[in-house]
């Protein structure tokens, strides 16, 4: 009797299930006996050949599609378990939850924000090919932008870039009717800027070449915001006339919705060229952009535009000698700005805080991991594969990390959204176009791999380690009543570093909460909220049509109207100007200061200076403690006279007196040192700056309305400043229709929003910092836990061998002091590394702190050992023997 | 309640002949070899073996039929057969099917002539 083939009975054994390999061999077999019987044993034994094959294909399909089955109702289950392992350890879900949030919701909010500051997607047809062009000063690290002269050669001359335009941004008043004007920010710019940008208006016609010529009818589009907002949206707008500045101007179109080409501009008139040109570097800054000619590359515009700026420096060597023309991407970084290895850096700190983060939830994880011991082993030895419990646990990790992944999400789209709003509130116009608020697709793809990865880290690793011993053992000492898994020396390490890092994030977190405190505190004493701060500006109409004196005269007759209008006022106290008003920072330059007569002067590299109108003080309730104010006399261009504070004697005076003293500028070379300041008089320190203290020296120069930038006006109010601020613009608006108020806001409002950079900050710090001390108590939580588990049997026989309570408390909060011992002494050592590697400071000003922190981490660690320790007490040692 | 148990679930062609043939052969003959042999008989079209346990697996997931191992048989060199007992959800379905099939084709006497 002949037999299926052995090749044949091996291949369909290999592959058939092991509750199907009899059958499906027996079916072959009598199937084989039939054929053979049928068409002879040679031709049985082929065809069985194939049909083995046909039924191994068969085989394997079903494998497949039984373990797809399995598999998805596996994970399944596994997302299941994993939701209730989120309800079953609240502690865990908040406190891991938390720090991956932060870790996930930082990770990804700072992707967003660099896609959008270093690659942004313009809106715009053809946007990678869209690129500016500046000049760069190698000699001064600046960009030149005076470049009226090389735009018009440009212009005429480059071949690779198309549609080259130019643009300037002004702030103008608008207005229609007899409606009272509004400042609004407005583009300079040349016509090919709309053949750029390739948007059809949406009502009317964008600007045209003609109107860039000198002594073209002045004509302006309008942007959709300004057209709903100043006009209401009316559909006539097309031809009629409204005020710009001083000048009436003629509305020739309205744009669509989200123009705002070239960067955040509602406006648009043209920039009118002189026709008899400009000299080299002459005319106001300006930005050039364009876009790359088809069969073009950026590469080759650099080149062509280098050439071109050769030939000039050629006819003019000492123009040029350090102007450098590059092509850049538009809006953003150009490929090969960064390598990839610096690209990759930009991203180091989040990655750092992710991992950090994933280091905190990891003991905790692998804390939870080992009280389920039982559970694992017992698992194990039914036959669940390794890769099996492996998977479920990194399961039960990515919805812990999926979870926390929709709420760092939703954090980093509200906070991108407020801080840009916030970010932008104090610039004209707002975010540039490009920029779109919140997260985008791309964001929650990278926040999805953060997650991914962070679930891996999480489940896999901690995993792992579980599975890697025999489940027999396990199940053995499971009967003995103690845990197998063990905190190995990478999560004490951890823990260590853990505890370390918040120690060295403790100093700075308590000192800026501290000055920021105390800056409230100090604001708090000055009347801010009397004060009205008016920044006033006065349109310069044409781009060069009037002098510098001209304008300068203007401006100060303007100034000086606008103050006794406003002094006309019954609620006006007083009305002065500066460059800035106490509480808006600080002007800093480098001085130095002649302490007695003809004695060797003293360098200061941080004078603090203030450009300060009459009445300056009197406004702002500062008394005169020695010699005299300023006089008119003062104010003029020949006089050298200079008021100092009460911090500018003590420091440099030693008490003395400093009326008759001198003090100069000085720049980085002595030799160009200004002429001397004769001091005239000492003032009170004004205090409304909190960084001062009291102790910053200052400098206060007399100053005219016409020197001073910006113009910023003081005015007390009695009442609220805020009620007075719609008067203030009307008495403007009626006084000149080219006199702009960019800022008209109470001085409390002004130093809160100079205060809040260093509030966040301090918010943020000391939040992380809270967060750093939080998951290292509970990581310590975490470890006795299991240290207390797994030495249920020894606590117990020790218990029943006499061993008093505070002999075993002190065995458990022993490890736990060597722990956060261990944790404080590496911080410390990092804190004192520092303090001896950088001079400034000086360990007596910071021991306190340090000996104050490693206390608080001390105490926290500690704290973290008191459940365990109550878990520990309460085995009775009957249990305990029982057990064993 | 199941929506196999609401209404029956349909049948592809092949599926269906292998439950009649399960049914012709009865729980004590039906096993792949015989079932495949029958159907070729009977429709003398080619069957692979291959593709009636491929469609048997798929109807006992469906919970159309339930198989088990029968006696140890020399012809097969000691090893035993797998059984197919259609269950009532696997006659409902091919009632259902054959059914609608009837339908179909009660329309159609007079183009596709006398099948019966």
């Amino acid at each position: 009797m002949t037999s299926a083939p052995w090749w044949a009975a091996l291949l369909v054994r290999s592959l058939a299930p092991r509750d199907h390999v009899d059958d499906v061999l027996g079916d072959l077999e009598e199937a084989h006996r039939s054929r053979a019987g049928r068409h002879g044993t040679i031709a049985a034994r082929a065809l069985t050949t194939l049909d083995a094959v046909d039924m191994a294909a068969a085989l394997i399909r079903s494998r497949f599609d039984r373990l797809r089955t399995n598999t998805g109702n596996s994970m399944i289950q596994d997302y299941k378990l994993g939701l209730r392992m989120l309800v079953k350890y609240p502690g865990l879900t908040i406190a891991g939850g938390l720090a991956l949030a932060i870790a996930i919701g930082i990770g990804a909010g700072w992707y967003d924000l660099s896609r959008d500051l270093l690659h942004p997607k313009l809106p715009l047809p053809n946007a990678d090919r869209i690129v500016e062009i500046e000049m760069r000063d190698a000699a001064a690290s600046g960009d030149e932008r005076r470049l009226l002269h090389d735009f018009i050669e440009w212009r005429r001359e480059i071949r690779t870039v198309e549609a080259l335009g130019a643009y300037r941004t002004v702030e103008r008043n608008l207005g229609l009717g007899d409606a009272r004007p509004e400042p609004v920010t407005a583009a300079e710019i040349t016509a090919s800027a709309f053949r750029l940008a390739a948007v059809p208006p949406l009502l009317g016609r964008t600007l045209l070449d003609s109107d860039e010529q000198p002594g073209a009818p002045p004509v302006v589009v309008l942007g959709y915001t300004v057209w709903q907002q100043r006009f209401g949206g009316r559909s006539d707008i097309d031809g009629q006339t409204v005020r710009l500045g001083r000048t009436t101007t003629t509305v020739v179109g309205v744009m669509p919705e989200g123009f705002a080409f070239p960067v955040n501009h509602r406006l648009w008139v043209p920039l009118q060229l002189r026709a008899s040109g400009y000299q080299p570097l002459e005319g106001p800054p300006i930005r050039i952009f364009g876009r790359i000619a088809p069969g073009s590359t950026q590469a080759q515009a650099n080149a062509e535009l280098v050439t071109i700026v050769d030939r000039a420096r050629a006819a003019s060597p000492k123009t040029y000698e350090h102007l450098r023309p590059r092509v850049l991407a538009y809006g953003g970084e150009s490929p090969g700005d960064r390598s990839w290895f610096e690209l990759m850096l930009t991203h180091l700190p989040v990655v750092l805080v992710l991992i950090i983060a994933c280091a905190n939830v990891g003991t905790l994880i692998y804390a939870r991991t080992a009280t389920r011991d039982a559970e694992i082993a017992i698992r194990y030895s039914l036959g669940a594969s390794r890769g099996r419990i492996v998977g479920q646990l990194f399961i039960e990790a990515l919805v812990l990390s999926s979870v926390a992944a929709i709420a760092g999400l939703t954090f980093a789209d509200w906070a991108l959204k407020r801080g840009m709003d916030a970010y932008f509130s104090g610039q004209p116009g707002g975010p540039p176009f490009w920029i779109n608020p919140g997260l985008k697709l791309t964001t929650m793809l990278y926040a999805a791999a953060l997650t991914v990865i962070g679930g891996a880290i999480l489940g896999v690793l901690p995993a792992i380690k579980a599975t890697r011993s025999h489940p027999h053992g396990q199940l053995r000492n499971l009967g003995s009543g103690g845990s197998t898994l063990r905190f190995g020396w990478i999560w004490t390490t951890v823990m260590i570093g853990q505890v370390a890092l918040t120690l060295i994030l403790l100093p700075p977190a308590m000192g800026i909460t501290q000055e920021s405190l105390r800056d409230r505190a100090i604001r708090g004493r000055f009347p801010a909220g009397e004060y009205l701060v008016v920044q006033i500006e006065l349109d310069r109409e044409g781009v060069i049509d009037e002098s510098d004196a001209e304008f300068a005269a203007r401006l100060d007759r303007t100034y000086r109207e606008f103050a006794r209008q406003l002094q006309r006022q019954p609620e006006v106290v007083a009305v002065t100007f500066a460059d800035r008003l106490p509480g808006m920072g600080p002007s800093v330059r480098e001085a130095q200061v002649e302490p007695a007569p003809g004695a060797e002067p003293v360098n200061v590299a941080n004078m603090w200076t203030a450009a300060v109108g009459p009445q300056f003080f009197e406004t702002f309730g500062v008394p005169l403690v020695a010699g005299r104010d300023f006089n008119d006399t003062d104010r003029g261009t020949a006089a050298r006279t200079v008021l100092v504070n009460e911090a500018f004697a003590r420091r440099y005076m030693n008490g003395a007196s400093p009326v008759g003293r001198r003090v100069r500028y000085t720049a980085a070379n002595a030799s160009n040192a200004e002429p001397w300041f004769e001091i005239v008089g000492v003032v009170r320190d004004v205090g409304m700056t909190p960084t001062d203290l009291g102790e910053a020296p200052y400098v206060f120069q007399p100053a005219a309305p016409a020197t001073v930038r910006p113009l910023v006006m003081g005015v007390r109010v009695a009442g609220g400043p805020e009620m007075f601020a719609p008067r203030v613009r009307s008495i403007a608006s009626q006084l000149d229709a080219g006199l702009r108020l960019d800022e008209v806001r109470s001085l409390d409002d002004l130093a809160w929003r100079v205060d809040l950079p260093q509030m966040i900050a301090a918010a943020a710090l000391a939040s992380i910092v809270s967060l750093g001390l939080f998951l290292s108590s509970a990581g310590i939580f975490s470890l006795m836990s299991v240290s207390v588990a797994r030495r249920t049997r020894e606590i117990g026989l020790r218990s029943a061998l006499g061993a008093s309570r505070p002999r075993l408390l002190a065995g458990i909060f022993t490890r736990a002091l060597v722990l956060v011992g261990s944790g404080v002494a590496a911080g410390n050592g990092v804190l004192l590394l520092f303090i001896a590697l950088t001079a400034e400071v000086d360990l007596s000003d910071v021991g306190g702190a340090l000996i104050g922190t490693s206390a608080l981490m001390l105490t926290v660690g500690l704290l973290g050992c008191v459940e365990p320790a109550r878990r520990a007490l309460r085995i009775h040692p009957t249990d305990a023997l029982r057990e064993s | 309640m199941t929506a196999s148990r609401l209404s029956p679930q349909p049948l592809a062609e092949f599926e269906l002949l292998v439950l009649l043939a399960a049914l012709r052969l009865g729980p004590d003959g039906a096993y792949t070899v015989s079932i495949a042999d029958h159907i070729q008989q009977r429709t003398g079209r080619s069957v692979r073996r291959a593709n009636v346990y491929t469609t048997l697996q798929r109807l006992e997931a469906k919970r159309l039929i339930s198989t088990h191992l029968g006696d140890p048989r020399p012809e097969r060199g000691g090893k035993a057969r797998r059984l197919v007992n259609v269950r009532p959800a696997g006659v409902a379905a091919v009632r259902a099917t054959t059914g609608a099939i009837s339908a179909m084709v009660g329309e159609l006497r007079g183009v596709l002539g006398e099948t019966e």
